[in-house]
């Protein structure tokens, strides 16, 4: 390649460098410019004139219980589902981490097969599985541990493990990908200097693996602010998401200015949630950690 | 000539296969399109899919297409809201829509459909419900009690609302639509309310019958498919149901049974977005949609919604007449949903409604 280009000063070269990178990330720029900025942009624009300047639709929000009571709720949800998340993506990570490549691989090869699957297709199976004479509950009540099915279904623990199933992939790939950065040796060495298991795990591993945790529960939280599917599906009354009050005021409710006040706010208290990231775990880990 | 018909096969051969595909990658994301070839004018339809859609492709999609030789694009996932767009933009992807009362309701209301040209569009037949301002009803279909004969294990079912809100003498598990409409009038009406005077709703009294009941529904559904599915296998002994999926269910086996008593009837409209330069074909189509004999052969063969249409029926047998919700038997027993009522009210009563569901 470098014999085909003419030598001239090294300025001139790097000039040259730095144009053809502009080019190559300019498809990109355009993308996030037509699909990204311009939308967000309009829908904010939206959100404060109707038709002319206003903030009434902000205030609406926030004095009608409703909003702020499902703001809530929406919060909640994210928050349980970025833990059962955690506490069964990080087991796994940190299993995989030490498995066999064989092993390894063929836990991978399942990870992003459920990846695949439509979510749809993977709520509806949730359903067959816990309903109150699913799979689950045909065998605990002919195996006579319970004498009454089960309530997992329609309600908050259907929706927990419903929205968990999903953001497996989410949480384990960025914790592995962490890990994997982690030198084995140093637990040798801990445990060598007369460690146990334990205080190894505590004071090496995990402290290490911190990055990890912080961008797949970031990632997972953010995902579940907007979700909605898998709330509607398998969860209760109780279970509304602020997402489906969004979709009410577009599609049924032609009242798209409250629609885009209500984004803009979901939008804002994500952007919030980064923030803190941010400034107490450092944004640059998030792609610094992650090496898919 | 023989290359050239070669290449035409190897051309239909990849065009069918990138369709294929494109089905296949659509039919997961979003609307489907699916095309009904013929030469000459185009005319773009959406409506709500499976096999209602299927219904209409058979009876007017097909026959009209090889009749005025035009070719008819559909696409699925009709709303109001993709109407608003259209119009607002003057960018039309749907020639013509069919909608559910609530959106037409909203439509006229914001001025986005298209007036009817009688002219064109001969309305003498049609029933005085299916006809408003800017559209006409296509089907009459029936939201109403729904029960699986098998898991009710020989009890006696539930006949109508009171006996549903009445837990002691019918037990077991229930569902609702998680939606206000309709249910607030199965509220009035368990308490006593005559069916013809529900409307204006007492809201207070609905909501205080709805208090009644809420516990004991253990599912709230949110889609089509979920009711069937709940009744299917027996998670729930009695919900809500569409009319139309009931009988689909039932003739696949499914021991399921809908009671007509305090039955909500509603429509599905044709509508034409406003404005759109196409809306002459669009009438045309209408007119030859709604016709006796078009409706008559839809219902009668491919789906068990109702005729707006009152001589379709005289294509239609006695025995299939009565599971279709506009059967005058059937009808008596029924209330009209009022769309005017709730176009003005939805925002309101939705948002009482959420509330009350989170508390």
């Amino acid at each position: 390649m470098s014999t085909l280009i003419p030598k001239t000063n090294g300025k001139n070269q790097q000039q040259r460098a730095a144009l053809r990178q502009f080019l190559l990330v300019l498809p990109a720029l355009i993308a996030l410019l037509l699909f990204f900025v311009i939308p967000i942009g309009s829908i904010f624009v939206k959100s404060l004139f109707d038709p002319d300047l206003t903030f009434k639709h902000y205030i609406y929000f926030f004095q009608n219980p409703l909003y702020t009571r499902v703001l809530w709720i929406t919060l909640q949800i994210s928050v349980l589902a970025t833990l059962t998340s955690l506490i069964i993506g990080y087991p796994l990570a940190y299993v995989l981490r030490r498995a066999k490549p064989t092993v390894r691989s063929g836990f991978m090869m399942c990870i992003v097969l459920s990846f695949i699957i439509s979510l749809l297709v993977r709520n509806y199976s949730w359903i067959m599985v816990l309903q109150r004479n699913g799979v689950v509950n045909m065998l605990l009540t002919t195996l006579g541990i319970v004498e009454f099915p089960l309530k997992m279904l329609h309600n908050k623990i259907g929706v927990m493990v419903g929205m968990t199933h999903i953001f497996i992939p989410y949480i384990v790939f960025p914790i592995y990908s962490v890990m994997t950065g982690i030198d084995l040796s140093l637990e040798k060495a801990a445990q060598n200097l007369g460690a146990s298991r334990w205080q190894t795990f505590w004071r090496i591993s995990f402290p290490l693996s911190l990055p990890g945790i912080g961008a797949g529960a970031l990632l997972v939280f953010i995902m579940s602010i907007g979700f909605f599917i898998t709330p509607a599906l398998l969860g209760g009354r109780k279970e509304q998401m602020l997402s489906n009050l969004i979709q009410i005021q577009v599609v049924d409710l032609l009242n798209w200015s409250f629609a885009s006040a209500m984004s803009v706010i979901l939008l804002a208290v994500t952007l919030i949630i980064f923030a803190f990231y941010n400034r107490y775990l450092g944004v640059e880990r998030l792609w610094g950690g992650v090496k898919l | 000539m023989k290359k050239k018909k070669e290449m035409k096969r190897r051309e239909f051969i990849a065009t069918t296969g990138m369709a294929v595909g494109a089905a296949l990658v659509t039919s997961s994301i979003g609307p489907f399109v699916h095309t009904t070839m013929a030469k000459g004018k185009t005319l773009r339809i959406c409506s709500y899919g499976g096999s209602y859609q299927e219904s209409q492709r058979k009876a007017f999609f097909e026959p009209f297409a090889d009749k005025f030789g035009v070719k008819i694009i559909e696409t699925s996932g009709p709303d109001i809201a993709k109407i608003k767009a259209q119009v607002d933009n003057n960018a039309y992807e749907w020639d013509l829509a069919d909608l559910e009362t609530r959106h037409v309701a909203r439509g006229e209301l914001e001025n986005l459909l298209e007036p009817l040209d009688t002219n064109v569009v001969d309305l003498s037949g049609i029933d005085k419900k299916a006809l408003r301002k800017a559209a006409v009803g296509n089907i009459f279909w029936t939201t109403s009690l729904a029960y699986n004969k098998e898991a009710l294990k020989g009890r006696k079912p539930a006949s109508s609302w009171a006996d549903f809100w009445d837990v002691k003498n019918f037990p077991g598990p229930r569902a609702l639509q998680d939606q206000a409409p309709f249910n607030l009038e199965y509220a009035l009406i368990a308490d006593g309310v005559p069916m013809d005077k529900l409307y204006p709703l007492d809201l207070d009294r609905a909501f205080k019958k709805m208090g009644e009941i809420r516990e004991h529904i253990t599912v709230w559904w949110k889609n089509g498919a979920q009711q069937i599915q709940l009744l299917t296998s027996a998670e729930v002994n009695y919900s809500s149901a569409w009319n139309g999926r009931v009988n689909v269910a039932q003739t696949k086996g499914v021991p399921l049974e809908i009671v007509w008593e305090g039955g909500c009837v509603d429509l599905d409209w044709w509508c034409i977005p406003r404005g759109n330069p196409n809306k002459d074909l669009a009438m045309k189509f209408i007119d030859f949609a709604l016709s006796a004999e078009r409706q008559g052969e839809q219902m009668a063969k491919y789906i068990a919604y109702g005729p707006t249409n009152l001589g379709a029926f005289k294509y239609i047998s006695d025995e299939r007449a009565k599971q279709l919700p506009s059967y005058p038997e059937n009808l008596k027993k029924q209330f009209a949903h009022n769309a005017d009522y709730w176009g003005a009210k939805l925002a309101e009563v939705t948002e009482r409604w959420k509330l009350w569901m989170i508390s």
